[in-house]
Parts: C-alpha cells; structure tokens; sequence
C-alpha cells in the first residue's frame, strides 16, 4: 500500500529531484542500459527509460498515479539513488515479460497470465451459468474477508484492485508482478482453507479485452512507404 | 507484402511519442485491421488512437517470416529504412570494427559495451546502409575471467531482432568471445568497472 503522502515528504522528494546533477542523469542513464543489457533489449533506450522513471516519481509527487518513495527512501542522496535504481530495475522487468497477442481480425487480447492460474490462486468465472453464480458470489465475499484478515496492510491495495474483477479476470491486476508474486500465497492458502475452488473450477482465459488507450499523438500516415 | 494467398499493399505508419527523439523500427506501425497474420508484439509498442489499435510492423514481419518468408530479412529492411530512416542513437556508442571482419562484412557492428561487476555485457547491431542507424539484433553476456562461456541474450520481444540474430548465429555460431575481433576485446578491456 503506498505510503500516505505528507507534504513534508513532497517537499522531500521534490528536493531530492532537483539535486539530481548531469552526471548523476548519466548514471542513470548506464543503469538502465546495463539492466537493458542482461534481459536482451537495445540500449538505445536506456535514456528515455531512466527519463520514464524521473517521470513516474514526478507524476506519484504531483498527481497521485506514478511512483511513491517513502520516507526512508528520500533521507539521503544515497537512498533516492538506490529507489530510483529500483524504479528502473521494474520498469525494465515490465518491458521484459510485456509481450501481447493479437489476432487478425479482432480486437487485441490482454495478456493471459496464465502463471497465476497455474498457482491455483486466480480464477474467472465467466462459464458459470446464473444458477451458480450465487454460489460464487459467497465464496467470493468469504475469500476477500479471510484474505484481508491475513494479509499485511501494504497489501490491501492489491486485494482492493482484484476484487472487482475477481470474477472476471485470470489474473491479479497489478502493475507489477512482484505484488501478484507476493500476494499469491496469502491467496493459495485461503482458497485452501475455505475447501478448494467451487465446482465447476472455471476456465482459465481471460475475456477478450480491448487495451487501454494512453492518449499517444495520432499517428502520421507515410503514404511513400510500401513492404 | 507478399503472403499466401497473394501480394497486399498495408499502409504503414509513423508514431512519434511526444518525449522521445528516437524513432526505432518499432515506431513503424500500421493498423490492426490491416493485420495479414496474427502477431505477438511488445504491448506497449501496440498504440490505440481514437477507437484505431495499431501495432508494430516488427511484429508482422516476425510473424511472416516464422512461417513464410523468403526474400531475406536484411534486404527487406534496407528498402525499409531507405524509405523511412530510422533514428536510434546510442549514448557512448563502442567504436567501430569491434567484430571479426566476417561479421562487420555482413553489417553487424558492436553496438554498445558495458561491465557489471564482474560480467563484460555487449549489445550487437545491425547497419542497413553506411551513416544509417544500427538496428538492435542480440546481446551478450560473457564473465570477464572466462569470456569463452559466455551466452547470448536474445530479445524477450519478437520482431526483427530475433531474424537478424538468427541470420547472425547461422553465418557465424558460437559464443559471444568468438565474434569480437581484437580491437574489439581491446575496448571491451578498457571499459570501468562498476562494483
């Protein structure tokens, strides 16, 4: 759960952004691209993604919907350093495993997940006729109370986020996996104490799902250009 | 584009993030309902504008030449980036004629070198034309006290990495060490080692 945002700590953050020296961008800079460099990817993007990260925490201190440091972690030049290496060493991982099917013809599929599903911990429900969809309904309510009960706070914004599309998803819609990884245990041992999964256990791929649009600039059509 | 059942003419497009001055291959896009074949491209490389999702061409002509293609891969891309040049810089770029003259004859070319504790870490590129942009192929990884054993790192993404790579591993296989030449290695020795 992310930490709740003081100004004292904004003020923080916001200096330790404005520390930052042309040779400490280039620093980062090289840690992107040497994390770039073990998972197979071009370097060449090394600068816009140790960009992206500056961006992230911009957006978590101005807007709310990016990346919170905590307390800690703006104590010192130092510890912003490590978080920003952090920051880059996710995004990275993002880029890594961000991989999507699309098929001609129709609209893009979201990523199945299909690892989460393997762990016996995320479900859909979307075969389930209506004479048992009030039997999922319970379990689902026994589920997520037996589940916060059991989890650390920090988690509670993960099980919050999964919640509304428990029913739907085959996955545990985190932006990041490393929270799915944690949550997932919490999860199994819950669904093994409530007896295992309702019969019939549902199927396991996702609806398909049109991606969420980030507003990029309209593409410019290059009428010169033949394959 | 010539496919099974005929030549179809895509357009293509162009997609210029706002915060970025590189314009890599995969920001050569065309529309999904266009698509000749089913892909699978990197998600954030597929772009929805106003209700339209495109994808990445890469992704297409990884698909196509899984299954069909014939004509090869780097005479596609020279006519590709003859048409549409490319802009993908790299910082601190390693000089020139760090392979092994089989390799650079071809147009592959160290693109980048780094170390990372004890591990010499390479990116290899690959130059349609003189003066045009290196296009990603694969990295390398090698621990500096025993380089023969290092290993390849192919891109997680599919696209055209992953043909040139393969054009690459069949002129020329065996492990990263083998395809540096010495001014290569001489480089790689001189780069700062980072804890």
């Amino acid at each position: 759960m992310k930490a709740p945002y003081t100004p004292e700590l904004q003020e923080g953050c916001e200096a330790r952004l404005n520390e930052i020296t042309e040779p400490e961008m280039r620093e980062l800079r090289e840690y992107a691209e040497r994390r770039l460099l073990r998972i197979g990817l071009t370097t060449a993007g090394g600068r816009d993604l140790a960009q992206d990260a500056l961006l992230a925490v911009i957006r978590g201190i101005e807007e709310g919907r990016g990346r919170r440091p905590r307390p800690d972690e703006v104590a010192s030049k130092e510890s912003f350093r490590h978080y920003l290496h952090g920051v880059i060493l996710s995004m990275t991982d993002v880029r890594s495993t961000d991989i999507k099917s699309q098929r001609r013809g129709q609209t893009p599929m979201q990523d199945a997940g299909v690892s989460e599903a393997e762990g016996g911990v995320a479900i859909t429900a979307r075969t389930i006729g209506t004479d048992k969809e009030a039997g999922w309904n319970d379990y689902k309510a026994q589920f997520f109370a037996l589940l916060r009960a059991c989890t650390p706070e920090r988690m509670q914004a993960t099980i919050d986020a999964w919640e509304p599309v428990f029913m739907e998803a085959d996955y545990i819609p985190v932006r990041f996996r490393k929270y799915a990884i944690e949550l997932r245990p919490y999860a199994a041992a819950v669904v093994e104490d409530l007896g295992g999964l309702p019969q019939p256990t549902p199927r396991v791929r996702p609806p398909l799902k049109a991606l969420p649009a980030e507003d990029p600039p309209a593409p410019r059509e290059d009428p010169a250009v033949q394959v | 584009m010539v496919i099974a059942g005929g030549a179809v003419q895509i357009p293509l497009f162009r997609h210029r993030p706002g915060q970025t001055t590189r314009f890599g291959i995969e920001s050569v896009v065309l529309r999904s309902s266009d698509l000749p074949c089913d892909v699978t491209c990197a998600a954030s490389h597929v772009i929805e504008v106003a209700g339209t999702s495109f994808v990445p061409l890469e992704g297409v002509l990884a698909a196509v030449y899984r299954s069909e293609g014939r004509r090869p891969i780097r005479d596609l891309l020279r006519d590709l980036v003859s048409m549409v040049p490319l802009q993908a810089s790299f910082q601190n770029p390693a000089p020139a004629g760090g392979l092994i003259p089989a390799a650079e004859e071809k147009g592959y070319r160290l693109a980048k070198a780094a170390r990372d504790g004890e591990d010499i870490l390479i990116e290899l590129g690959w130059q349609p034309a003189e003066n045009a942009s290196l296009l990603h192929v694969v990295n390398g990884a090698m621990h500096s006290r025993s380089p023969e054993k290092g290993v390849w790192i192919e891109s997680p993404i599919p696209g055209v990495s992953a043909l040139l790579a393969a054009e690459l591993h069949r002129l020329l296989p065996g492990p990263p060490s083998g395809i540096l030449s010495d001014c290569g290695w001489q480089y790689l020795n001189s780069l700062p080692s980072i804890p």
